[in-house]
């Protein structure tokens, strides 16, 4: 290998490696930004996703994701909340017509967590599924 | 008279409520529904019932002004009870009592119940709500 090759190559590694901690010092640090937001309203002693009819449904989030669950009290008469026990979480308890939410991070651990209300966990809770991608 | 046409018969409150308010002279229209949110699951038997109550009207004489100037006594015909009535009358009745929860329109109760079959250690719960709307004269 010639002087010139050899003096070439290693600048080519040397700006390769430059290159490489230019890109790395511009990623962010797994920053969690805005958490995803999940709308539920809670009418005839069940928790609905917005729109829909499934009682209670199954809420899917990835391992450690920001979630940000708002809750519509639409029951009558009745008060209601939402908690995710696993990782501690709880909104304040929500009269009728009132809305109010709840931020949290999913567990890390992949599995199903349980969701609910707390006045009304009988009947008032569901899965929270934690899924890797 | 009860309308029980919309109404599947179940909820044991819901029965007991409806003998107390048949006997009500006070109320001429009486109708019973299941609520669309029934449902079951394995720990527990959710029962929602509605029951849609009408009352009664007699004739009352009001004075007035035609015009604003010349009086006049017209006949209006009013409830006799109001729902707030029928709250204080239901809420002294054993059977039934206070209701959870009442607002201007609707009573509304909220009775839970432990059932144990035989032979088995883990009962279900039956859970029943039943609201009491008030109709119009209209409706």
């Amino acid at each position: 290998m010639s002087i010139l090759s050899r003096r070439v190559s290693v600048k080519a590694v040397v700006a390769l490696v430059l290159a490489m901690i230019g890109v790395a010092g511009l990623l962010p640090v797994r920053t969690k930004g805005q958490p995803r937001e999940i709308v539920l309203v809670a009418k005839d002693m069940a928790f609905y996703a917005s729109g829909t009819n499934t009682a209670n449904p199954e809420i899917t989030v990835r391992p450690g994701e920001s979630i940000r669950v708002v809750l519509k009290n639409e029951d009558r008469g009745m008060t209601h909340d939402f908690a995710v026990p696993a990782v501690k979480a709880a909104m304040d308890p929500l009269n009728w017509h009132e809305q109010g939410g709840v931020t949290f991070e999913a567990p890390e651990k992949p599995g199903t967590y349980e969701y609910m209300c707390r006045p009304h966990v009988l009947m008032m809770k569901g899965a929270l599924k934690v899924v890797a991608d | 008279m009860i309308d029980r046409s919309g109404w599947s018969g179940e909820g044991t409150f819901t029965t007991a409520l409806l003998e107390q308010l048949e006997t009500f002279d006070s109320i001429d229209l009486l109708r019973v529904e299941d609520a669309p949110s029934s449902r079951t699951d394995a720990d527990y038997n959710f029962i929602s019932n509605e029951i849609y109550v009408r009352f009664r009207r007699e004739p009352s004489l009001e004075a007035g002004r035609w015009l604003g100037i010349v009086p006049v006594r017209r006949t209006v015909w009013k409830p006799v009870m109001t729902l707030d009535g029928l709250e204080s009358r239901l809420a002294a009745l054993q059977d039934v009592g206070a209701p959870d929860y009442a607002d201007e329109t609707m009573l509304q109760y909220l009775k839970t119940e432990r059932i144990i079959p035989p032979y088995q250690t883990r009962g279900y719960k039956i859970v029943e709500l039943v609201r009491i709307y008030s109709l119009k004269a209209a409706d």
